[in-house]
């Protein structure tokens, strides 16, 4: 595709196509019934885990195996919040949780995103382990017993809720990264750290905003999640592989690109669910999420989005396997 | 820029240094640019031509000296501080955002100023380099020839008051390298300053009002192209090389 103007407006067509898709998605839990209303709430949630992933993964070119963390941060905001004792109304702990998600990304983005790509993935590892180990090991958070929250059985209040959430934090990164100068920063500083400080771009001001970015809005979705699952504990909301997910479903959908994430994510939570009911474990589906990470790394850099063939060639896979180049 | 006098110098260094392990790539440089000024750098390889203009640009820390630019101390200055300060540079091996379009990699060297008139902005600079047909082409797909017009091309979209050109027409169709040559003229004439690295000795003789020759870190001679041209040191170092 031939883009003569970055800012160029969008056309009508794009606009219809945009409000067909809204319009069908709102109406789900209508006419989709509710099991197929959970699986897509599943997949509006794991679309956005995984766009976050895109954000610091795809967008500023970092690996971080910590995702998590903020994931569970707000699930254990969310839950403590609405205590008996303190009984807050769930829509007010979600801000809580981004906000402190947000602090601890600046705080531990910025002594590791000065490193190279390396360390900061070995950072974002290592914090997550010790929030679920410290988790774990303290009584105001349930330890390894976890947390009851309120129970709330409205099928519909929680897809319309990851749903909300999800289209809002598509609609911000796409604006923040895809339409306005701080996504050229964040991009510039992911192609080429000397000649963005060449053009007065902080280098490591932008990576921390980027990683604070990606750090708030798996906070939310975890806030949300905790109270649609009624119970949390350190495995089911602070395990790593629940990073895991997110970074094949942006791989697989395609790492950088504005929507790969989420049809990563709605291709690999749709098949995993469907291993799940047919074979009662997922196995087979590992076995799949491997064969089709490599076949990524091999001949589909671009992932899913790849397959259309107006999409820009990235090299962002090849890029962040031979990180260590690039800071030297 | 109208309260600075004509006298005071756009860039003073003074007794700059820098190491590498054992090798002192630039070892106590110290010169003058006036504004206006296009000071060629010449000297062989490996003489510190390339260490230099990282020092001045706060890509790597000195080891010792002092840097002033506009009459100011920016020594030991991030180099996006640098940058913003108003000192532009082209890199030697183009380091270009590959994962970016052309006019695209426009955009990200402006992001400081004045957002919408960026994409006019861009549309001038593509203009001017002829890259106008290579607009929506990634920066990583660009011949060796275009990668070096879009680097100066990012430069143009910053307007700095310093210039620092870093063997910019190396490997440029000669057309083009007229065309980066006439805009180092006119924004000259509009009050930029340059140093420029170069190999190629016929365009430092047309191009620059003095030369600084670099040997070993040092600066071994410093005057008009005919000066050095003359000086049997330089001859010796550098000029002496017979040509083939
Ligand atoms: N980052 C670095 N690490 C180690 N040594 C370096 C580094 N950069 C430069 N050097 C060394 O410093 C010396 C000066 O190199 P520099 O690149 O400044 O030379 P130059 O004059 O630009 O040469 P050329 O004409 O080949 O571009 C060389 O010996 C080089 O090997
Ligand atoms: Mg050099």
């Amino acid at each position: 595709m031939i883009r003569s103007r970055t800012f160029a407006p969008h056309t009508w067509r794009q606009a219809v196509v945009v409000l067909v898709i809204l319009v069908a998605l709102v109406s789900v839990p209508v006419w989709a019934g509710d099991y197929w209303t959970r699986l897509l709430t599943g997949v509006a949630m794991w679309a956005g885990l995984a766009l976050s992933w895109n954000v610091i993964g795809g967008y500023a070119g970092y690996i971080s195996f910590g995702q998590v963390a903020f994931f569970g941060i707000g699930a254990y905001t969310t839950a403590l919040l609405m205590q008996p004792a303190r009984h807050w109304n769930f829509l007010l702990t979600l801000p809580v949780g981004a906000v402190i998600a947000g602090l601890l990304a600046v705080v531990v983005g910025w002594p590791a995103l000065r490193l190279r790509g390396a360390y900061f993935a070995i950072a974002t590892w290592a914090l997550a382990e010790a929030i679920q180990q410290v988790v774990a090991a303290l009584g105001f958070t349930g330890g390894t017993s976890g947390l009851q929250l309120p129970i709330n059985a409205s099928t519909s209040f929680f897809y319309y809720a990851m749903l909300v959430t999800a289209v809002l934090a598509y609609a911000v990164v796409y604006l923040l990264l895809e339409r306005s100068r701080f996504g050229f920063r964040v991009k510039a500083v992911r192609d080429d750290e000397r000649a963005a400080a060449a053009a007065g771009i902080n280098a490591t001001a932008v990576k921390i905003q980027a990683f604070t970015l990606s750090a708030v809005i798996p906070a939310v979705f975890g806030g949300i999640n905790a109270y649609w699952i009624t119970f949390i504990n350190p495995p089911s909301v602070l395990a790593g592989d629940i990073t895991d997910q997110m970074v094949v479903m942006t791989l697989i959908g395609g790492l950088g690109h504005a929507w790969g994430p989420v049809l990563g994510a709605a291709v690999l939570y749709l098949a995993g669910r469907q291993f799940l009911a047919s074979f009662g474990n997922q196995t087979g589906y590992i076995a799949m999420v491997g064969a089709l990470v490599a076949l990524v790394v091999l001949f589909l850099p671009d992932g899913i989005v790849g397959l259309v063939p107006w999409t820009r060639r990235l090299r962002l896979v090849r890029q962040l396997l031979r990180r260590k180049d690039r800071d030297s | 820029m109208t309260g600075t006098g004509q006298a005071s110098p756009v860039l003073e260094v003074t007794e700059l240094r820098r190491r590498f392990g054992g090798i002192v790539a630039v070892d106590g440089v110290s010169f003058d640019v006036a504004r206006q000024d296009v000071l060629g750098i010449i000297g062989p390889n490996g003489s510190g031509k390339s260490t230099l203009f990282n020092l001045l640009t706060g890509a790597l820390p000195p080891h010792g000296g002092r840097i002033r630019h506009e009459g100011r101390d920016i020594t030991g200055w991030k180099a996006h501080r640098v940058a913003r300060a108003g000192v532009g540079r082209t890199f030697q091996i183009p380091a270009l955002f590959v994962n970016m379009t052309v006019r695209e990699n426009l955009y990200a060297a402006a992001t400081h100023g004045d957002w919408k008139a960026v994409p006019g902005r861009a549309d001038e600079v593509l203009e001017l380099l002829t890259l106008g047909h290579v607009a929506g082409t990634p920066a990583g797909s660009l011949s060796g020839g275009q990668q070096r017009l879009l680097e100066f091309g990012r430069v143009l979209m910053r307007d700095p008051s310093l210039v620092l050109l870093d063997e910019v027409t190396a490997g440029v169709h000669p057309n083009l390298r007229a065309v980066i040559l006439d805009a180092v003229q006119r924004l000259r004439e509009q009050g930029t300053t340059f140093l420029v690295i170069e190999h190629d000795m016929e365009l430092v003789r047309t191009v620059c009002r003095r030369v600084l020759v670099m040997d070993a870190g040092r600066v071994v001679a410093d005057g008009t192209f005919a000066e050095i041209a003359s000086d049997p040191q330089v001859m010796e170092a550098y000029l002496g090389v017979p040509a083939e």
